[in-house]
């Protein structure tokens, strides 16, 4: 056996990396086409004002960052509707709003600011039982919703009106998209770090949409490029000893932009 | 625009009324952090008053003073700091202070101990030269009751030196100290120990996974039975490191703050405790 898989953080850290990179994709897909692959980041702030407010009260900083990332993702929607074709501006006051509150917030934590940055990059050698299972039990039921209401989020995605026509609620899919959103970026941000999971919200998909050609495709692809991100990131890591987290994200961009030079160059 | 108007003045009225400090004849110190505010106010008792600037629990590494702390700061007749990096932010506004300040980086001639390592206080021996150099300072600053900062100073500096005593018969030379956070350099040096850290001196960072494997495959070689956390900064990756060794974690403090506001002999002496249960 490889001395990597010798050591059980590790295979805790592979096990919690392959369940994320499931999920990542399955919410990113429709956040992409949505035009809002920037809310992971929205999110993930909000999210770490939550982290700080619950370790300034004493609070689970957990149930902090999910109570803040839904309040985000809400926010989000409301102000989505006032700034109508400028609705991208909604996710950056969020962010705004994010980051205010946690370097507000900061100033106040009494017992142990260092709690702060492992939030920011994760401390994927340092997974408890608790978080594991919260993980795999994330991941299960973003797979079921995922699979259950497979048509009419891609019906959403593409085409509100046309679906709100077909008798599909909107409403309730969009609501469904966002809670999974801040949950997601909620537990992530506490295992792989803000950081890494609102990239690995947008890369996997954003690459698989340049080579593959249907919805169904580009979601299967995005999933398995998100594996190979996350997988090769842990060895990676592991033996150049580099940060996990970065070495993910940074994996994913070169990716990204590797498969974008060959497009072009097919197309030319 | 009425409305604004009438905003920015009520605004302007509130800020003002905020209770502008109260400034009394007594010696005004301040301090950097929490082991520069435990001596100053061992040795300063009820002659100065004193003033702590980065709040306990907050790591003194990544703390940024506000415009009001610097209002407050160049008010002082003597500002203490540490140095050597731990309290930069210190270091740098010391510059620009007003000459009024009596300004004093109380590791400056420990540097044979320093070693890349700023935590000096954690060694008996260093805290003891920086509270004496403390002295100096509020000797200098407020010559009429020097008399008495330096009785205090003198039952400070035996206590000192029992606890270095405490230490070095507890015979821990060879001993490898396993830690979270890589802040007893100059602990292990007075008593020829050797830190083996998950993290960096600053703290700041969880582990990578090479430097984690590598401090596990150390502990089983070593045969260690115990890995230190400071309580301050949580005991989450020391837990990990401890699973996978199949060990156990204690407490050690860094002294970077107390939230139980004790003094710096007996953090110290519950540490000689921590430690003398890993000896082997």
């Amino acid at each position: 056996m490889l001395e990597i898989f010798g050591f059980d953080f590790m295979r805790r850290a592979f096990v919690v990396a392959a369940v994320i990179a499931v999920i990542a994709p399955c919410i990113g897909m429709p956040l992409v086409l949505k035009r809002l692959s920037a809310i992971g980041d929205a999110t993930s702030h909000s999210a770490l004002a939550g982290i700080a407010l619950g370790l300034v009260t004493g609070v689970n900083p957990i149930v902090g960052a999910v109570v803040f990332s839904i309040i985000a993702v809400l926010g989000i929607e409301a102000l989505r509707r006032v700034f109508g074709k400028y609705s991208e501006i909604a996710t950056v006051v969020v962010m705004s709003a994010g980051i205010g509150l946690t370097a507000v917030l900061s100033g106040f934590i009494t017992n142990g600011s260092a709690n702060l940055n492992s939030f920011l990059f994760g401390s994927i050698v340092a997974i408890s039982d608790f978080e594991m299972y919260l993980t795999i039990g994330l991941g299960a039921a973003v797979i079921i919703v995922s699979f259950l209401l497979y048509k009419e989020l891609f019906f959403v995605t593409f085409d509100e009106e046309a679906a709100r026509l077909a008798g599909v609620p909107v409403g309730g899919i969009n609501f469904v998209i966002m809670v999974l959103t801040a949950v997601t970026v909620s537990v992530a941000s506490r295992i792989v770090g803000a950081l890494m999971i609102s990239s690995l919200l947008v890369i996997p998909v954003a690459t698989a949409m340049m080579i593959a050609k249907s919805y169904k495709k580009t979601l299967i692809l995005s999933v398995v490029l998100a594996e190979l991100f996350t997988i090769s990131g842990l060895f990676v890591s592991y033996y150049l000893d580099l940060r996990p987290g970065g070495t993910i994200v940074l994996i994913g961009v070169i990716f990204l932009v590797c498969s974008a030079i060959m497009t072009a160059k097919r197309r030319r | 625009m009425k409305k604004i108007i009438l905003l920015i003045t009520a605004l302007f009225l509130l800020a003002s009324c905020a209770k502008s400090h109260e400034q009394s004849d007594k010696l005004q110190v301040y301090t950097s952090f929490y082991p520069m505010y435990d001596f100053a106010r061992t040795i300063g008792g009820d002659d100065i008053d004193l003033y702590n600037i980065v709040p306990v629990g907050t790591e003194p590494h990544d703390f940024e003073p506000t415009a009001a702390d610097m209002a407050k700061l160049s008010k002082a007749d003597v500002f203490i700091y540490n140095g050597r990096g731990v309290d930069e932010w210190a270091e740098d506004i010391a510059k620009t202070l007003p000459d009024t300040v009596f300004v004093i980086n109380t590791s400056a001639a420990l540097s044979t101990y320093y070693d890349g390592d700023p935590h000096t206080w954690l060694s008996p021996f260093c805290a003891a030269m920086q509270a004496e150099k403390i002295c100096k300072s509020l000797e200098t600053a407020d010559s009429q009751n020097a008399g008495k900062y330096r009785e205090r100073m003198n039952s400070l500096s035996s206590q000192l030196d029992e606890l270095y005593w405490e230490y070095f018969n507890a015979g821990f030379v060879g001993m490898k100290l396993f830690v979270t956070h890589g802040a007893y350099n100059a602990l292990c040096k007075d008593y020829e120990m050797t830190q083996i850290a998950l993290e960096g001196t600053a703290g700041e960072s969880d582990p990578s996974p090479a430097q984690m494997a590598e401090v596990v495959n150390q502990i089983k070689a070593d045969g260690a039975k115990y890995i230190f956390y400071d309580p301050l900064e949580g005991d989450k990756t020391a837990s990990a490191a401890a699973k996978e060794a199949g060990i156990e974690t204690l407490p050690l403090y860094t002294f970077e703050g107390d939230t139980e506001n004790r003094d710096y002999v007996t953090v110290m002496r519950f540490n000689l405790e921590q430690l003398k249960k890993a000896r082997q």
